[in-house]
């Protein structure tokens, strides 16, 4: 034993001085090293965990170099992948903050180390929220079997159940919701043999039954005012058909729709003849940060569908609603009139700041998911000028997004990887308002969402863990008969 | 005290084994709980070999929590199969066994409590192991019965020991005939024979051996089941509408099942409207199959999601499920041979099962609103797709629409996708056109049909006023459509 000891430390550096000297011994290709998730130029945050990625061309043994300011880390490829040790990962993203990790990657190839073109990370000095949380289902259709609320550490690869449907007999859930990114403050609704929207504030959960003689459905699309005391919601008559050779495989429509605000202080939900027209479909509400507007969606009515689907086009729109009084404005604004552009807008959310409005827009419809060319598009509140998210955006689909509590983060749904199953992009949006080239959230395994077989739905940004409440959120849904709310005019 | 019951009552111990059968008969029952089972059955075989009792408890205390993490709710099981031998056994330190229970009970608890499963009916019963939502019957809990009560009557008979060669051998029997017996019994009971003729045409229909379904098929099976898939292997084999109404026609749900949201009609639609060509749809059922089996997910419906997809030249998504299906043992070899279509428009074309519903996928894309609507427009997109024009008319003539029929008719007899009539639509041109015997000819139907229609009628004429019509008419003429049109 004394033997081994003796020489270990010498053949430990000298394995480690041939493999620095085969990455810089090599023949350059003068291609782009061929690597997945495509991280190569993206912006990402200081705080993000380690960006592990593998390269897609056979290789026999490959190293990636990374530095940063003074920091210089070596990584070989093991088991398929480079898997970066965390630490140095964060010494490495703390050298480059506001700054750029290089990378180099070489691979031995047919006997022969072969170099690829430098890449670069852009590290960006705002943080992004810690946490993101989401659906995960699979990319069906009307069945499902397991499916849960995650949230996931960004910062990690610690992945944890918020809610899950083996607690509520297997209910579907959906549409989860934080009150300005904060993980104490949700809702999300529940569907099937368990049915209920459970609103949760701190230990205090509600179960409510939304569905009232007045409103067409239960409470849809949610978006919490600012203060946490109202929540904008659609109620929809929601359906779906089957395109029978079209890459966009499904359509799902609305033969009805209104916007609604749910106040949780009376249980009452609020209506008004501006959100609420027989002759228009009113969807995706969200509140302004200030909580004086609500944005929306709106199209005219079109009959019959599925057939006239292609004939719906949202607008962006904007009401004034005042909290004191619980009431709307007389007028509604066009953010974007969908007749003149002639494309159609959905899914309104605007950043923390108040500058921007960031939307999903398609060719026609409101559901971006089943749409290749739905991308994401931002609107600058100041002067009015829509723009297409360029860096972030891919000829697959874009959708669901959300902003993260500094109004620099976005993350969204995008189907870019294989086509069908969604996964959570985050972007950077800078001061001026572009976006820059979005990544995937990384997994410690890289061969993850090859194999993963559901798809993220709904990904949204939280400032912290969502204490573990699962216990109490499924008594009270199964075994609390619920609130009923009813349904009131505004003044 | 030894392992096992006393020597000559050794065969106690099948009883267990026998009940595990008795679920094996509902396929609402996961194998899973047959292997929990097993691996409780060798912890306490391993408990039961240790002699010291503080060390058996240590080891019962360690293989409870094991067992509820790695097996579920058997963990239950072993410990009160521990308490039970324990007593019957009679040990000094028995009185300690039944912290074992507690240990389980507790654990079960804390399961429920931190949200891993929803309620203590699952953690603590053979609930464990059936499908989520429906109720199991006695069956799944014969197993957990029939142990404890094994060791029970292993130490009241202990005394019950074979004194002689001719006793020994009286006793082997009397326990093969109790067993058998059990066995026997347990069959009859919960077997179930229509389940297993229908698994047996889902397995010839699954490897597209259709004579084999038509050769297996009862003439007059009322089991929807059996006659769908009957009328697929028809429809594969060019004879639907050529012998559909020579086995006894139920309607369309016959031909194509209802939609009601379940794994089974998510399968069964799914390879009816693979069949006849409707991809888009056959992939939607596929998905809905995949995603509401309980476990993990459906190797047959990702073969499925697999060809559509290779026939809409989705190719990630195809080679996804491909590399799902290379990770397992049985559908490997399927999964290599698929990988030449990948990114190969030109392969996808000339394979003859993929090519031929390719070249079938509607020109121009619409809604699926209707599965005769979609037959109609993949009939028109490739004419040499026999099956959809067969299956259009069959759903037509099965839901007795004789003016969509007629349309039919003028639309498409006499082009490519239907140069003639085969016999149950010449018979149903007969009944469109029952005065008008010229026109029969104008659509070529033949001198056999017309005079099997004037027998039909005469028989119906003869018979009119016999109260048991229809079973004179189903006789003679029930292989025919008119008899479906008159009397089902």
């Amino acid at each position: 034993m004394k033997f081994r000891f003796q020489y270990l430390l010498p053949a430990i550096l000298a394995i480690a001085s041939c493999a620095m000297s085969d990455v810089t011994a090599l023949e350059e290709s003068g291609r782009p090293a061929p690597i997945f998730p495509d991280y190569a130029g993206c912006t990402v945050p200081p705080n993000v965990a380690p960006l592990n990625f593998t390269l897609t061309d056979p290789y026999g043994e490959a190293r990636a170099v990374f530095s940063a300011g003074g920091e210089e880390l070596t990584v070989a490829a093991r088991k398929g992948q480079f898997t970066i040790p965390p630490e140095r990962w964060k010494a490495l993203l703390e050298a480059g903050r506001e700054d750029v990790i290089s990378v180099k990657v070489a691979a031995l190839v047919e006997g022969r180390w072969i170099g690829y073109e430098p890449f670069e990370l852009h590290v960006a000095a705002e943080p992004v929220d810690p946490c993101i949380a989401y659906r995960r289902i699979e990319p069906g259709y009307e069945l499902w079997s397991k499916m849960g609320i995650y949230q996931r550490n960004l910062e990690g690869f610690d992945e944890t159940p918020v809610l899950e449907n083996t607690t509520t007999n297997g209910s579907c859930m959906n549409c989860h919701s934080f009150a300005m990114q904060n993980p104490d403050r949700m809702l999300l609704h529940l569907r099937g043999q368990v049915g209920a929207t459970m609103m949760i504030d701190g230990d205090r959960i509600e179960k409510l039954n939304t569905r009232t003689p007045e409103t067409m459905s239960a409470l849809v699309y949610p978006s919490w005012h600012p203060e946490g005391r109202f929540v904008a919601f659609s109620v929809n008559e929601t359906q779906q058909a089957f395109h029978l050779v079209d890459p966009n495989r499904v359509e799902v429509y609305d033969h009805a729709s209104d916007v609604v605000v749910y106040d949780s202080e009376t249980h009452e939900i609020l209506t008004t003849p501006m959100l609420h027209g027989t002759d228009t479909f009113e969807s995706f509400p969200t509140f302004s940060p200030d909580g004086r507007t609500l944005y929306f969606s709106s199209s005219e009515f079109v009959a019959p569908m599925p057939e006239g689907a292609e004939n719906v086009h949202y607008s962006l729109c904007a009401i004034s609603f005042d909290p004191d009084r619980r009431s709307f404005g007389a007028t509604v604004d066009t953010i974007y009139n969908a007749r003149i552009e002639g494309r159609s807008a959905s899914f309104p959310r605007v950043s923390p700041d108040g500058r921007r409005l960031l939307y999903t827009l398609s060719d026609y419809g409101g559901f971006g998911i089943w749409h290749k060319e739905s991308d994401l598009w931002m609107t600058d509140l100041s002067t009015g000028v829509h723009s297409p998210l360029a860096e972030a955006n891919s000829p697959d689909s874009e959708s669901y997004h959300s902003w993260s509590s500094n109004s620099r983060w976005i993350v969204f749904a995008s189907r870019r990887i294989d086509g069908l199953y969604s996964r959570p992009f985050i972007a950077y949006i800078d001061e001026d308002g572009r976006a820059h080239k979005a990544f995937v959230v990384p997994q410690k395994d890289v061969g993850f969402y090859h194999r993963f077989m559901y798809s993220y739905n709904v990904p949204e940004f939280i400032k912290g863990k969502v204490p573990d409440r699962r216990r109490a959120i499924s008594r009270m849904a199964k075994k609390d008969p619920g609130i009923d709310v009813k349904t009131i005019s505004a003044p | 005290m030894p392992k096992a019951p006393g020597t000559p009552l050794y065969l106690l111990w099948a009883l267990p084994v026998v009940s595990l059968l008795c679920a094996h008969f509902d396929y609402n029952y996961f194998y899973q709980g047959t292997v929990a089972f097993l691996a409780m059955s060798a912890a306490l075989w391993l408990y039961i070999g240790v002699s010291r009792p503080w060390v058996r408890l240590t080891v019962g205390l360690l293989s409870v929590p094991l067992l509820m993490w790695c097996c579920g709710s058997v963990a239950l099981l072993y410990a009160l199969c521990a308490v039970v031998w324990e007593a019957a056994a009679g040990n000094r330190r028995r009185y300690f066994s039944p912290v074992l229970v507690i240990e389980a009970v507790v654990l079960a608890l804390g399961t429920v409590r931190f949200s891993f499963l929803g309620d203590l009916g699952q953690i603590l019963t053979p609930k464990l192991y059936y499908t989520p939502g429906l109720s199991p019957g006695a069956e799944v809990w014969f197993a957990w019965a029939s142990l404890p009560l094994a060791i029970i009557l292993s130490r009241l008979c202990r005394r019950f020991t074979a004194t002689s060669r001719k006793r020994e051998i009286l006793l082997t029997a009397t326990q093969s005939v109790l067993v058998a017996g059990v066995a026997i019994a347990a069959a009859g009971i919960y077997d179930n024979r229509e389940s297993y003729r229908a698994k047996e045409l889902d397995y010839y229909s699954r490897i597209g051996n259709w004579d084999a379904i038509i050769e297996h098929s009862e003439i007059t099976s009322d089991n929807y089941y059996q006659l769908i898939l009957l009328n697929m292997a028809l429809s594969q084999n060019g004879l639907l509408a050529e012998d559909m109404f020579r086995y006894g026609q139920n309607g369309v749900n016959g031909l194509f099942p209802p939609w009601n949201s379940t794994f089974m009609s998510a399968v069964v639609r799914s390879d009816f409207l693979f069949c006849v060509g409707d991809i888009a749809v056959a992939q939607e059922m596929a998905f809905e199959g995949y995603v509401s089996t309980t476990g993990y997910g459906s190797p047959r419906l990702l073969q499925r999601l697999v060809q559509t997809n290779l026939i809409f030249g989705a190719w990630p998504v195809a080679e996804k499920y491909l590399d799902v299906l290379s990770r397992t043992l049985a559908y490997r070899d399927w999964a290599e041979r698929h990988r030449r279509f990948l990114y190969n428009d030109e392969a996808v074309e000339a394979d003859p099962l993929l090519g031929e519903k390719r070249r079938s996928l509607p020109a121009e894309n619409r809604f699926s609103i209707s599965l005769v609507d979609d037959l109609k427009a993949i009939a028109r997109r490739n004419p040499s797709n026999k099956t959809a024009i067969e299956c259009y008319g069959a759903m037509i003539l099965l839901a007795k629409d004789m003016n969509t029929f007629r349309t039919m008719l003028d639309e498409d007899y006499g082009t490519e996708r239907l140069p003639s009539l085969p016999r149950s639509f010449q018979e149903a041109v007969i009944s469109l056109y029952e005065s008008y015997p010229a026109v029969w000819d104008l659509y070529g139907v033949s001198s056999e049909v017309k005079a099997n229609f004037a027998g039909f009628r005469s028989k119906l004429l003869e018979n009119r006023s016999k109260e048991n019509l229809a079973e004179i008419m189903r006789v003679s003429h029930g292989d025919t459509y008119w008899f479906y049109l008159m009397f089902k």
